[in-house]
């Protein structure tokens, strides 16, 4: 399968001086198409922040990020936002919807502020997948925590983006909508044929990916196939 | 580390929100400082300048007698009294009195030149009085003065009576009242007392038959004593010349000293007076001008005493002796009727000889005004006024108020800012046992740092910034400000300062006890609930637009927070502009609106055509002196036009004008002239003012012809005049309680206000020649351009050993009309709402004042003054110069010098730069004032707005992150705050502009008293009248400074946050 995202010796550094903190240590990383990937590790092992680099939502300190083979952060402000809104997909732990907005506003958003307008029938899919038709003109403080990290998964797989990241996206979720939310990001990205990146602190989920990335003290310490892969290959 | 320490570290940390605090406390205190140290230093100056200009004294009695002086002497609050004896009058040096140094010290008197009378013979002179007399301002000169010590006209009464019992209705029918004759006689005799010359002058009648001899004894012994004077003489030396006060004090035509000698120096007139043997003064009772001053009430010394002190009684002998008596003669054995018409005969012919039309000029006298006190014990209200009355008291504690509210508004915000982004802190320290006196401990320190902030910084900045308005003004706008500090305001003003910051942290402070150690005290935001949701809504494309605006009006509360606040910027500083401009309303109407010149110059004789350009060239070489414009004035113009019986305005004012006034406007009430023509037996008195025909001021007064044109050389040869007739509107209201007795109404009105202020006063029309009303008056038609009409005057000549009154009389036709003045008015005409006044050339006024032609020729001054008081009152006409200044400010060398030349060319000097400049100076501190206080509070309110913009970012730093995270653009981002930046400002802009001109137009609704106006007429009054000489270009450049500002506090605190990475906006939601 081809590298759709490289990362080459990146590194994450917050604070100067002596308080200086290495969030990342310089890591490599290639992340094949329409493979899952878990990120697992500790809390403040790093892979957060890997996730964040890795979805173009925040900087390395050095080091560079290919996705589809171009460069990320050599990409003009303009350039990088419009990958962020056709390329990449990301579910937040802590869903991050806009509160003055519908569900469907929400869901519609990537897609509208590319001034596109859906593929209703793709956008039919995903909401009827994730179980949200009847919740569309909901506002988020309307629904419950499960509900919210539906119309976030929502949200990141109706643009059909070629990656879809999620940090967490069960940790604010009781085990059962959890599952439910991670049995709907796969059958999503199976569907679709997306890579999916995900962080998790539960061995559980991890198990079902692809590829568990484990990772401590901000350095990858391992990139493990597992069964399932083997059985996709 | 203690809590002080916490609180100054915490202050270090948040170096931007203490850099905003420190702003506003320190901008609070340099302007508290600034503002009253300035308003101090001006009011200050304006009470020493008071006291040098009107005195010192708190009180006084004028006019009070040797019993109201001991009286006084004992009263405890009073610590010295100043008196001045009123001696009598001269016709040299004025009214005669002394003077003790209690009088020099408290009234200011200040020497124009020499030094003050120390012996019995010297004396000094106030320099108006001196330049009236045309004595040289010299001081060593001798004088002889020649002063009327009294002056008694008795009443006849008495006598009179007693002639009925001499001649009997029988004798007078047998004989004929013509028979009787009646004798005066006028002796002198004179003695020397001491070193005064004492002269009586007394005048006797005596009424007999016209045949009977009278002896100058029977005369003495049975007639009736007229009057009688005393006349002392002294020769005085001029030690000194004293600056004019009279003319400034409080008196209100009470007799004032215009010369003053020694007490030594009084008490031998008093002696010589008393002393002699011509006849027994003693009923004599010498007045005198007592001045009080009281260190402790000051200017609550006159209320206190003044019940105690009531009005002098004074006898008052009013009537014509002499023509009591003829009345008497005249209509003896007549009936009551007959009687009543010979007194109202005598009374018109009386009002005419003693028609004293005074100056043209009329000493600037205000049309509108009409205030009379009498009292003999007053206050001094011109230096010290009403204290809560005063626009600047007022001003100044309304500055304190407003900065105490903006700053506590300023502080409040900033402060609630700060606790909601501290709360996580404030809760850490709660959770590790800091209890909520600590918390509210810790404030309080961070309070007293950025007060000792405040006032290091603000005080001393606030004195230099004072200091240095001051210097400005005293350097580049003619002013001599002295820096003054008041301790008991900068103490109220520092106390208000510390009590907004105090005010504006209580809420904070509150909010930070009352943050729970769990859970959240922000709310989600109100967006409409959704009762009744659809399975699948229709949604339109939204763009990033939408999504903001989607945002803004779920956030209501926070929008209008930040637009309230820009709206309060600009609405500041747009009633800042109009407050500066509207307090230049009493300049504008009282100088600017009248064009009142700087100075005026008026002389009792024609000056020679020929020779006025030089005298021009005269003046305009004086420095300072910018223009300088003529007139020849005719007085007393009769002006007649066939069909003036019907002119309903004339006839008006006749019904209205109580009759012995009269004859000062109309010349029906002579019955001398029933003989002569209509023009001159029906005419109505005016004045014709001759100017150049080539000069800037006929071109002034061309333009502003309402109706008709002027053919210049018919004009230059005067056979063509412009008419200055005002606009009326019909009142509509007979006012029929108007109790104003004739005295009153000629003290209080001049001959050119009166008809004006009858029409008013008594509702039937109100008269102007302002173009504010030219849409809502009418225009008189009695007269039209073309008309023709005769313009007369009085050719006096001597023939034989009397003076012969005859006419001249000139047929002219009225070019041209003027209603109302364009623009600016023209003076005296625009404030002295004559009506039909003629304006013509040199030449047509002196075909009719034929005198005026010679002007001064070989003739000295004093022998021309004689000529024009004596033989030829009208005929030589008089000439008044306008002046016109390059600055602002009082110019005491040119008022020398100006003086100077009217005392050698024989004029009158009218000084209204000194109350021009007054007016200007009291506008322009009220202006500085407030816009420090506007400029102030709108930069204080635009940190407010900084800060809340600010503040506002980082709330929203989430949901930036996340709409980053959707692929928003930094340039998306950038044009929106810029976008938002503009849509507050315009938006703002145009409320302000909304709001002002409501107030404005609300404040308009009645302002034309009697006029219906539409919407239209009251918008086209705002702009064309009410904001006349509005600083549309400061305003302007006000609202395109404040736009740019307002785009940047949208637009930079963006940048910030726009440029960093999505996950960093988002995991600001923790902070």
């Amino acid at each position: 399968m081809a590298i759709i995202l490289r990362a080459v010796e990146i590194e994450k550094k917050y604070g100067k001086g002596e308080l200086q903190v290495n969030a990342l240590k310089p890591s490599n990383l290639e992340l094949e198409e329409g493979v899952f990937y878990a990120i697992i590790g500790k809390s403040g092992s790093g892979k957060s922040t890997l996730l964040h680099m890795l979805g173009a939502l925040d900087k390395p300190s050095s080091g560079k990020i290919y996705l589809e083979g171009e460069s990320v952060f050599d990409l003009k402000d303009s350039e990088l936002a419009v990958l962020r809104r056709r390329r990449i997909g990301f579910v937040f732990q802590s869903f991050n919807l806009l509160q003055e907005h519908t569900v469907l506003e929400n869901i519609l958003m990537p897609i509208h502020l590319d001034n596109k307008d859906p593929d209703k029938e793709h956008l039919d899919k995903v909401i009827t997948s994730l179980g949200i038709e009847d919740k569309l003109s909901f506002y988020p403080d309307e629904l419950s925590g499960g509900e919210r990290q539906r119309v976030a998964v929502a949200r990141a797989l109706v643009s059909q983006p070629a990656i879809v990241l999620a940090d967490e996206p069960t940790g604010n979720l009781d085990e059962n909508t959890g599952r439910e939310v991670m049995r709907l990001i796969k059958e999503s990205a199976k569907k679709f044929g997306q890579t999916i990146i995900l962080v998790t602190h539960d061995l559980d989920i991890a198990r079902e990916a692809d590829v568990v990335i484990t990772i401590a003290d901000g350095k990858i310490l391992s990139i493990e196939e597992t069964k399932g892969l083997a059985d996709n290959k | 580390m203690d809590l002080r320490e916490i609180a100054k570290v915490g202050l270090k940390g948040r170096k931007k929100d203490t850099l905003l605090l420190k702003i506003v406390i320190v901008l609070a205190f340099v302007f508290i400082v600034t503002s009253i140290v300035f308003q101090g230093s001006v009011e200050t100056t304006k009470l020493e300048q008071r006291l040098d200009l009107y005195g010192d004294w708190h009180a006084a009695y004028l006019q009070g007698n040797a019993q109201v002086l001991d009286r006084l002497k004992t009263e405890k609050d009073i610590d010295s009294i100043g008196v001045s004896t009123i001696i009598g009058v001269s016709e040299k040096a004025g009214v005669i009195g002394t003077f003790n140094e209690e009088l020099l010290e408290m009234g200011r008197m200040e020497l124009y030149k020499g030094r003050y009378p120390q012996a019995s013979d010297e004396i000094m002179v106030e320099l108006n009085q001196i330049s009236d007399m045309g004595l040289d301002l010299e001081v060593g000169q001798k004088i002889e003065v020649e002063l009327v010590a009294v002056d008694r006209k008795w009443d006849l009464t008495e006598y009179v009576e007693s002639l009925k019992d001499k001649f009997d209705e029988r004798w007078i029918i047998e004989n004929g009242y013509t028979n009787l004759k009646y004798n005066t006689h006028h002796n002198v005799p004179f003695e020397k007392v001491g070193e005064v010359l004492v002269v009586m002058s007394a005048n006797y009648i005596y009424v007999s038959p016209r045949e009977a001899y009278v002896s100058p004894e029977m005369l003495i012994d049975d007639g009736g004593l007229i009057s009688h004077k005393l006349i002392l003489k002294k020769e005085f030396t001029i030690t000194g010349i004293l600056n004019t006060y009279s003319d400034k004090w409080d008196s209100n035509g009470f007799t004032v000293a215009n010369s003053f000698i020694t007490e030594e120096g009084g008490q031998e007139f008093t002696n010589a007076i008393y002393n002699n043997s011509l006849g027994d003064f003693s009923y004599l009772d010498m007045k005198s001008n007592i001045y009080l001053r009281s260190d402790a009430l000051e200017g609550e010394l006159f209320p206190s005493i003044k019940d105690q002190y009531p009005n002098m009684v004074i006898e008052d002998i009013e009537n014509d002796t002499q023509w009591m008596v003829n009345a008497f003669v005249f209509t003896f054995g007549r009936s009551e009727e007959e009687r009543q018409a010979v007194y109202d005969n005598i009374l018109s012919y009386s009002s005419i000889k003693e028609k004293n039309e005074g100056n043209i000029e009329g000493g600037g006298q205000d049309h509108s005004k009409m205030e009379m006190n009498t009292s003999n014990f007053r206050r001094n209200n011109f230096s010290y006024p009403d204290k809560l009355a005063s626009t600047e008291y007022v001003l100044t504690l309304s500055i304190i108020a407003i900065i105490f509210i903006t700053t506590a508004l300023a502080i409040f915000q900033i402060f609630l800012t700060q606790m909601r982004r501290r709360a996580r802190k404030i809760v850490l320290l709660k959770s590790i046992g800091a209890t909520n006196s600590q918390i509210v401990k810790m404030i309080a320190y961070e309070g007293f740092y950025l007060l000792r902030t405040g006032i290091l910084i603000g005080l001393p900045t606030g004195l230099g910034f004072a200091a240095l308005i001051i210097y400005i003004m005293n350097k580049f706008g003619g002013r001599n400000i002295d820096f003054h500090i008041i301790p008991s305001l900068l103490i109220l003003g520092i106390i208000a300062g510390i009590l907004a910051l105090l005010i504006g942290m209580a809420v904070p402070v509150i909010y930070a006890v009352r943050i729970p150690l769990v859970g959240t005290m922000s709310k989600p935001p109100k967006h409409k609930k959704i009762s009744q949701h659809t399975k699948k809504s229709t949604l339109k494309r939204q763009t990033f637009n939408s999504i903001n605006l989607q945002y803004y009006k779920q956030n209501r509360g926070k929008t209008l927070i930040t637009f309230g606040l820009s709206l309060t910027s600009i609405v500041i500083l747009t009633t800042t502009i109009l407050l500066c401009y509207l307090s230049f309303d009493n300049y504008r109407e009282v100088v600017r609106s009248t064009n009142r010149p700087d100075y005026a110059m008026e002389t009792y004789y024609g000056e020679m055509t020929i020779k006025l350009p030089k005298v021009q060239e005269e003046l305009l070489q004086l420095e300072g002196i910018k223009k300088a414009e003529p007139y020849k004035v005719g007085r007393s113009t009769l002006l007649w036009y066939d069909g003036i019986g019907d002119n309903k305005f004339l006839n008006d004012f006749k019904e209205l004008l109580p009759m012995n006034l009269g004859a000062r406007h109309f010349t029906s009430y002579n019955n001398e002239l029933v003989e002569q023509e209509p023009w001159i037996h029906n005419a109505f008195y005016t004045k014709y003012y001759g100017i150049d025909g080539n000069s800037e001021i006929f071109d002034r007064f061309e333009s502003q012809l309402t109706v008709g044109r002027i053919d210049k050389e018919k004009f230059h040869k005067g056979d063509e005049v412009i008419l200055l007739i005002p606009m009326y509107l019909e009142m509509d209201k007979e006012i029929k309680d108007v109790k104003i007795s004739s005295e009153q109404l000629s003290v209080s009105t001049t001959d050119d206000n009166r008809m004006a202020w009858i029409f008013r006063n008594n509702g039937r029309y109100d008269l102007s020649y302002s173009n504010r009303y030219a849409d809502y008056y009418r225009f008189p038609e009695e007269i039209k351009h073309g008309d023709t009409i005769y313009l007369s005057a009085d050719e006096e000549k001597i023939e034989g050993d009397s003076r012969v009154t005859s006419y001249v009389t000139k047929e002219v036709q009225v070019g041209g009309i003027i209603h109302y003045f364009p623009e600016e008015g023209v003076w005296p005409f625009s404030n002295s709402m004559a009506s039909y006044v003629v304006v013509g050339s040199y030449n047509g006024m002196e075909s009719i004042y034929p005198n005026s032609r010679n002007g001064l020729l070989t003739k000295s001054l004093s022998e021309m003054k004689s000529i024009t008081d004596t033989f030829y009152p009208n005929g030589y006409g008089r000439t008044i110069w306008y002046l016109d200044t390059d600055s602002q400010g009082v110019d005491r060398i040119l008022d020398a010098k100006l003086l100077t030349f009217a005392n050698e060319n024989g004029y009158t000097l009218f000084n209204y730069k000194a109350s021009n400049a007054e007016l200007y100076h009291e506008a322009l501190n009220n202006a500085i004032i407030i816009g420090l206080l506007g400029i102030t509070a709108s930069a204080i309110a635009c940190v407010i707005l900084y800060n809340t913009t600010v503040s506002k970012l980082e709330q929203d730093k989430n949901r930036i992150g996340i709409l980053q995270a959707l692929g928003v653009t930094k340039e998306q981002f950038s044009n929106h705050y810029l976008k938002l930046g503009i849509i507050t400002g315009i938006g703002s802009m145009i409320i302000t502009h909304i709001i002002l001109f409501i107030v404005l137009l609300l404040t308009s609704i009645g302002l034309i008293e009697g006029v219906n106006m539409s919407f239209v007429d009251y918008v086209h009054d705002i702009f064309v009248n009410r904001l006349w000489l509005y600083p549309w270009f400061v305003h302007v450049i006000v609202c395109i400074v404040y736009l740019i500002i307002t785009i940047f506090i949208y637009y930079l605190p963006n940048k910030k946050v726009t440029n960093l990475y999505p996950v960093e906006n988002i995991r600001s939601l923790g902070r």
